[in-house]
């Protein structure tokens, strides 16, 4: 048995060496790859076709994929581990589809551009082919700015200071140039390098990178007058990239809205629905939109980094070793699924969440959010276990995001059950069960409903790219209104209702 | 009212049986018994310290905190009519405003409601207070205490601000300031001046109780 094996992505011929027995999941995660079912064999997102070497077919693949996509070599990932030298293509990048309601239309047009997701905490970059619509390469990496503050206003206040907007103006951009580079390394040498760069983040996001003046944005009314798209040549932003590439930022909805809520209109056709939808990006800050082709609400509360396992004692990012799913069985025991299956370390975003709805139904915590056996820790697996202070942190987050709903749901005259779907985008979407986001309290609607998006900005920004041309915004734009929550009274008091459990009726009067 | 009528009245609110407390204060209230009402007040007072201890104890949250507190307050609405001229706040006067730059009220407002309850005068100036404004209040009204607000960081160096203007106007001397919020720490809080930062509200008011007590 070799102690490591080589895994190979083809057509970039990116290899990498691991572990012998790895989780291809784990090892395609850093390639960008995403798991809407959170790895469970369900959604076959994660599609791989084995060109090279053996695979063999496990139970998941056989009852869901015909006899000729077995032949052909495919196969989920998501079930596999690398147990010798493979080789295989990435089903995702070949068909980048987001769910069925929003496949895209590919105009084949010569040629390569890159597509960004500045985020707060975290920056994608995806290389594409605009002939074929296939990703080329992806680069990950934290955002250089979070050591200034993890949260927006931190960030915002850091940028106040003298020479502090252009220390996070330089860094971001010094930094996106060395993903483009490491995009264009990964490439295949027959490409042509991009000819277009599309970036797509909150507003502060947008004016740090942008070089704009960041006070409106840090005092009420929390406005800026520099919504607008932006472009750039390369050189100006200062990246030498061959043929000076043009580089666009998509215009802000408003102070608290950026053009990730756009491109989250975007890739859920909102804009285009007749039927009402709504999204949320779940991250430190939870953008929400809910509408459709007549008028669409949007709203961005501050949830704090709960859903992403910060400020969670035990609290992990989804790696080797982190409790990603619990349940309950039939003779109410406790089980938890870690990934990789050793020793459970931590718990994620989406375990917090299933622990706190086992608990709730286990009766170990009240619905007021109170751990009922002498407020001791709820222990999960091995030496893990969550906490009051953990319960508490959620509690805060959830009822942060169900309250944003709430406002946006009452805006568009609408009930939960009006919504024909309503997408989760980023991460921590992917990951955590509908039903048990239902059971917190987290989101009033039915498992049918809920769908998992992706990273909803990139899908938006391809929507962009693809597009026979350069669209206009404007329409869009119109339709859009930005409910501000800081100054809404209704808000606060929904937001405390929200912070208990939904058994918690009594307090409901 | 007996010393039963009044634990009757002290577990409903810990219950949080917003029709039970109601009952028994409009009952009290049809009776127009002065001294009945004001034992009603002090039921309702005691109730609350439970509260507050539930809450920082972690035995309640935010949803029972703010529930409490509401009815509490429209219970004290049902017997205002009779205690009329006896509503003289026993503590003193606080003075209250979210600084400059930030637009939250709620972790103030639950203070506001502790603060009555624990029988203080509370001069509310709302949020995004300036400078002036806050210098303004303190003058007129010559508070035990004045409580700054702040949940945004970038609005947090406004409070020195205010604190120095208080010190110019050579009032500073004569109160007591204390700070809350989440954009701030007892660190951040004493650097500038203050005299005390409140974590939660309950024990921003356990705070300004002892000042008081203890003049």
């Amino acid at each position: 048995m070799p102690q490591f094996v080589q895994v190979t992505l083809a057509p970039s011929n990116q290899t990498i060496q691991v572990p012998y027995g790895a989780d291809l999941k784990e090892v395609l995660h850093r390639f960008g790859v995403e798991f809407p079912c959170g790895g469970r064999g369900r959604c076959g997102a994660c599609r791989i076709k084995v060109i090279q070497g053996v695979l063999p077919l496990s139970q998941a693949c056989a009852s869901i994929l015909s006899k000729e996509e077995i032949d052909a070599g495919w196969r989920f990932a998501c079930r596999h581990r690398a147990e010798q030298d493979i080789t295989f293509e990435l089903g995702q990048r070949e068909a980048p589809v987001l769910t069925e309601h929003g496949a895209f239309h590919v105009e084949a047009r010569d040629g390569t551009a890159v597509v960004i997701d500045l985020g707060t905490t975290t920056l994608v970059a995806q290389l594409l082919d605009l002939q074929s619509g296939h990703v080329l390469a992806v680069e990950t990496a934290l955002n250089p700015q979070a050591v200034h503050g993890a949260d927006l206003m931190t960030r915002v206040d850091y940028g106040l200071r003298a020479s502090g907007r252009e220390q996070l103006t330089q860094s971001i951009r010094e930094k996106l140039g060395e993903l483009i580079h490491g995009l264009i390394a990964l490439a295949p040498s027959t490409m042509d390098p991009p000819g277009s760069v599309l970036l797509a983040g909150n507003t502060v996001m947008h004016h740090l990178f942008c070089g704009l003046d960041l006070s409106p944005l840090s005092q009420p009314p929390f406005e800026s007058s520099q919504l607008a798209a932006r472009q750039f040549t390369a050189r100006e932003l200062g990246w030498e990239l061959p043929y000076d590439p043009e580089v666009a930022f998509l215009p802000c909805l408003g102070g608290f809205v950026g053009s990730d809520i756009l491109a989250g209109i975007l890739a859920t056709q909102m804009h285009d629905s007749e039927e009402l939808i709504g999204f949320v990006d779940l991250g430190t800050n939870g953008e929400i939109a809910i509408g459709n082709r007549h008028g669409i609400f949007c709203t961005s509360t501050a949830a704090g980094p709960a859903f992403e396992a910060g400020g969670i004692e035990m609290g992990m990012r989804a790696a080797t070793g982190a409790i990603v799913e619990v349940e309950k069985d039939q003779e109410k025991e406790v089980l938890c699924h870690v990934l990789g299956g050793g020793q459970a370390q931590g718990v994620c975003g989406s375990g917090l969440v299933d622990a706190v709805a086992t608990g709730l139904d286990l009766g170990f915590i009240s619905p007021s959010g109170r751990l009922r056996n002498d407020h001791r820790p709820f222990h999960l697996k091995d030496a893990v276990s969550i906490t009051q202070h953990d319960i508490r942190q959620l509690q805060l987050a959830k009822g942060a995001i169900a309250a944003g709903i709430s406002i946006l749901l009452k805006e568009a005259n609408a009930g939960p059950s009006d919504l024909s779907a309503f997408y989760l985008a980023g991460a921590f979407g992917n990951y955590v069960k509908s039903e048990s986001a239902r059971r917190v309290g987290l989101l009033p609607f039915s498992q049918e409903q809920i769908q998992s998006a992706g990273n909803t900005s990139l899908h938006g920004l391809k929507t962009v790219i693809f597009s026979e041309t350069r669209p206009d915004f404007d329409p869009v734009l119109e339709k859009v209104r930005h409910v501000s929550l800081a100054s809404d009274g209704e808000f606060q008091e929904t937001f405390i209702k929200k912070t208990s459990f939904p058994e918690n009726e009594r307090l409901k009067d | 009212m007996s010393a039963q009528e009044m634990e009757k009245l002290k577990e409903a609110l810990l219950d949080l049986n917003k029709a039970g407390v109601l009952e028994v204060v409009s009952a009290t209230a049809t009776t127009a018994d002065l001294q009945a009402a004001k034992l009603a007040v002090e039921a309702i007072a005691g109730a609350l310290q439970v509260v507050g201890k539930r809450f920082q104890e972690g035995e309640w949250f935010l949803d029972e905190l703010v529930y409490s507190g509401e009815i509490a307050k429209q219970a004290m609405e049902k017997l205002s009519p009779i205690l009329c001229d006896e509503t003289q706040p026993t503590q003193g006067c606080v003075v209250i405003g979210t600084v400059f730059g930030d637009l939250h009220d709620l972790g103030k407002d639950i203070f506001i409601n502790f603060a009555t309850s624990a029988g203080f005068k509370v001069i509310d100036l709302g949020v995004n207070v300036s400078v002036e404004a806050f210098t303004k209040a303190v003058l007129e009204h010559q508070p035990v205490a004045l409580g700054i607000s702040c949940l945004l960081t970038p609005a947090a160096g406004g409070i020195p601000q205010v604190i120095q203007d208080l010190v110019e106007k050579g009032v500073r001397e004569s109160l007591k300031i204390i700070v809350g919020g989440a954009a701030l720490t007892e660190k951040f809080s004493l650097e500038v001046g203050a005299d005390a930062f409140a974590p939660d509200a309950v024990t921003g008011t356990d705070i300004i109780r002892a000042w008081s007590e203890g003049q």
